[in-house]
């Protein structure tokens, strides 16, 4: 024998030694089954769990100053009930959310951003209702978020809430430019038309248009297109269109796409054309409009480009102000009935079970006097009517936030979110196609065709 | 005793085989099972043993190859690509690789020269993918590239996006959609992965030159060969098992690049190679059927590749 040190160990030894690795293995399994999911048959409203409030599992793509901004809201939760979060922020939390609920190991608490998927979630059983929760109180709920709840409900009950939310409905533009030249702010669709055949006869510009966003590319044309639709056809077509019930290819959604081309491609209306509108960084498209001479007078995107505005790290001028160096217009009505229409995003809270940690936090992240710590902070909206306005840092928050809570508002969650990720991601490849000049009944028949 | 009962090795191979039927045999098997499987089945097997009806036979496979939803799941294009990325980045990195080999050992700062091309290898690929994503970036106060062309008088040019013949950017001419794989964006990316292997090879065939003895060079020159010469007759044939070797882990590489293409493109504008888009299938539109053949056709391409080199292996252990 080579080894001295082999000799001791005996064949049966190494036999124990494999039985106890596999059973390791198994163990590990057996762990995550337990800690994840307490799997939603029947709507048992009774807690799981010793009573005590331990660590809360949530997912969401929130990084960097965002997930601070998260842990700031948590944190009196933390502080009164003992609890504790454990967060994940990943951009690619789809799919991080999709493998893990197949493998039984759903987080506690997830933030979607994509109606579509919280549908999936909700029809395939993971999704627990906030009823379930003995410590929700429901007509609260009500009267908070109001008919935000809609499309969080199936069948009577509501999985869900917006817990926060963006809005679409801004057409950015600088204001001492537009008094330069005196342009007046377009109302309706006709005007904003008549307006930029005016920049372009007094030989500007008149929109910037930043598509980029490496997968995501074409999703500012995306939310550009669905703010046409609503404005033009209102919140029923608008559902059908998302539902499937009324396919890409009907004439209605073809009026849309094709005033978006009407701004995008017909020549000299945008900088740089239609190459430069689908290669420069969404974030970066509001960058024209405060050059000299302005390179452009006016970009669309949602209303989270105000942040993007005021970082100077993408090369915009220092000390801009909300309000006066900058500002959004609403976006132009086009059938007076639906002038109320808006788009928006948002980020949905569900819950995968309805132990007591997780109902209590729920119960937390829903409360006016959490979400204000985030509002305070900036980058956040909600359609919480009990959040206070006086809450939001800036002139704009406020401003949207009041567009957002207003009685005649008819807000829809974003359309391509809402339709599933297959849809969305021939929307996005559509605009792109469709700002390369494809054939626009070609691009619709093949987007219809993604809904299978 | 001990070495003499039947079951002895299997004891101490044992660890072994479990990791690996846990960890590659099972999901392999399972991966097969559910490529003929319905889109909702990411439990695979066990889900087939549950629900017979979640057997779909040769659909997912039909549905590579009619490509019924080229803008969203484009699996020609998928495919064409990867054997784009085989041939011209295994084309393009083994040659580089061996240029800089000679050339590096002809000068006296070979180890500096050596250092400097192999740094990309260093650096996490995503660190480099995003990189070079600011590299291409169409504005020209960030995109370096785009930057020196601007300078020079032309226009910016969508890199990442650009699905033009790869003679546009340059000419402003040509078709500007190009045949199949042929995009400025698919030349873009791989002459990203280019700069970050071409270390890689260098290194390797670097090693394998160092091993040619110098005797046989003296006796060529003696015998009147040119440096050309020297290296067609010479140095090639005896430094072709080292090639192979590298030419084999690239072509790996190419076909199971996922990395440079998610984080540049995210498989967008026709980019798209079977592991982005098996990827995509699976997990983002929660096909894990179709993501499941994607990923046995991607199998079926490497497995060739991967018995042939171990063949190789074998041979020259046998030989030596």
């Amino acid at each position: 024998m080579q080894f001295s040190i082999g000799r001791p160990w005996s064949p049966i030894v190494s036999i124990l030694l494999v039985i106890a690795l596999a059973l390791g293995i198994a163990a590990c399994g057996d762990d995550d089954d337990d800690g994840g999911t307490t799997a939603p048959t029947g709507t048992g409203g009774e807690p799981t769990g010793g009573g005590d409030i331990g660590d809360v599992d949530v997912i969401s793509l929130w990084g960097a100053e965002e997930e601070d901004n998260l842990r700031a809201l948590v944190a009196p939760w933390e502080s009164e009930t003992g609890g504790s979060l454990s967060y994940t922020g990943t951009r690619d939390d789809v799919e991080t959310v999709r493998t893990r609920v197949e493998g039984n190991n759903a987080p506690d608490v997830y933030f979607p951003a994509n109606l579509g998927f919280f549908r999936e979630l909700q029809a395939e059983g993971h999704l627990m209702p906030l009823s379930s929760c003995a410590n929700i109180d429901m007509a609260e709920m009500e009267s908070m978020y109001g008919a935000s709840l809609d499309d969080f409900t199936v069948d009577g009950e509501v999985y869900g809430f917006l817990f926060k939310s963006g809005m679409k409905g801004t057409v950015w533009y600088s204001p001492p430019a537009f008094e330069a030249a005196s342009y007046e702010i377009p109302e309706t669709y006709d005007e904003l038309i008549a307006l930029s055949d005016q920049i372009v006869s007094d030989s500007g510009t008149p929109w910037s248009v930043a598509e980029f966003a490496n997968g995501g590319t074409g999703f500012p044309g995306s939310d550009f297109i669905q703010q046409f639709l609503i404005k033009e056809s209102g919140p029923d077509v608008y559902d059908q269109v998302a539902s499937g019930e009324i396919p890409y290819t009907d004439d209605r959604v073809k009026a849309a796409w094709e005033k978006y081309g009407e701004i995008t491609l017909t020549d000299g209306y945008v900088i740089g054309g239609a190459t430069q509108a689908q290669a420069t960084t969404f974030s970066e498209g509001s960058l024209p409009l405060f050059d000299d001479p302005p390179g452009a007078y006016m970009h669309y995107l949602g209303a989270f480009n105000s942040g993007f505005i005021t970082d100077t790290a993408l090369g915009f001028p220092e000390g801009l102000v909300a309000g006066e160096d900058f500002d959004f217009f609403p976006f132009p009505t086009i059938t007076d009935e639906f002038a109320g229409g808006v788009t928006g995003d948002g980020n949905i809270a569900i819950m995968f079970n309805n132990d007591e940690t997780t109902c209590s936090f729920m119960e937390h992240v829903a409360t006016p006097a959490a979400q204000e710590i985030w509002v305070a902070a900036g980058g956040f909206l909600t359609v919480n009517k009990e959040v206070s306005l006086d809450a939001y840092p800036t002139e704009i928050d406020r401003r949207i936030a009041e567009v957002l809570g207003s009685s005649d508002a008819i807000f829809r969650f974003d359309l391509d979110d809402a339709q599933g990720s297959a849809p969305q991601g021939a929307v996005f490849e559509g605009v792109q196609a469709y700002l390369s000049g494809g054939n626009l009944d070609d691009i619709l028949a093949q987007i219809a065709a993604s809904y299978e | 005793m001990i070495g003499r009962r039947w079951w002895t090795p299997w004891i101490w191979l044992s660890p072994a085989v479990v990791l690996v039927s846990v960890f590659l045999l099972y999901p392999v098997l399972n991966t097969f099972v559910t490529s003929f499987m319905d889109a909702d089945s990411a439990g695979g097997i066990w889900d087939l043993i549950d629900d017979p009806d979640k057997f779909v036979g040769l659909d997912n496979y039909e549905f590579i190859i009619d490509n019924p939803r080229p803008l969203v799941s484009n699996t020609h294009a998928a495919l064409y690509n990867n054997a784009f990325w085989l041939i011209v980045f295994t084309g393009l990195t083994v040659p580089i690789g061996l240029l800089f080999a000679m050339l590096a050992a002809r000068v006296r700062y070979e180890a500096v020269a050596k250092s400097t091309i192999f740094i990309p290898m260093a650096i996490s690929f995503v660190a480099a993918s995003v990189i070079w994503r600011f590299m291409y970036e169409f504005n020209p106060d960030v995109g370096t590239i785009n930057a020196l062309k601007t300078a020079a008088g032309s226009d910016s040019t969508a890199w990442l996006l650009d699905r033009g013949s790869p003679q546009t950017p340059f000419t402003d001419a040509g078709p500007d959609t190009a045949w199949g794989p042929l995009q400025v964006n698919n030349f873009a990316l791989v002459m990203v992965g280019v700069w970050m292997w071409a270390g890689f090879a260098m290194v390797v065939l670097s090693a394998g030159l160092k091993g040619i003895s110098t005797e046989v060079l003296e006796a060529a020159r003696v015998d009147g060969a040119g440096e050309w010469q020297i290296f067609r007759r010479i140095i090639l044939p005896i430094l072709s098992p080292t090639i192979v070797v590298v030419a084999t882990t690239l072509v790996i590489q190419a076909l199971k690049k996922f990395d440079l293409v998610w984080v540049m493109t995210g498989g967008r504008a026709e980019t798209d190679v079977v592991a982005t888009l098996f990827y995509t299938e699976a997990f983002r539109q929660g096909e894990f059927g179709r993501g499941a053949a994607l990923a046995v056709v991607l199998l079926m391409w490497v497995v060739p590749i991967m018995v042939i080199s171990i063949r190789r292996f074998q041979f020259q252990e046998e030989t030596r």
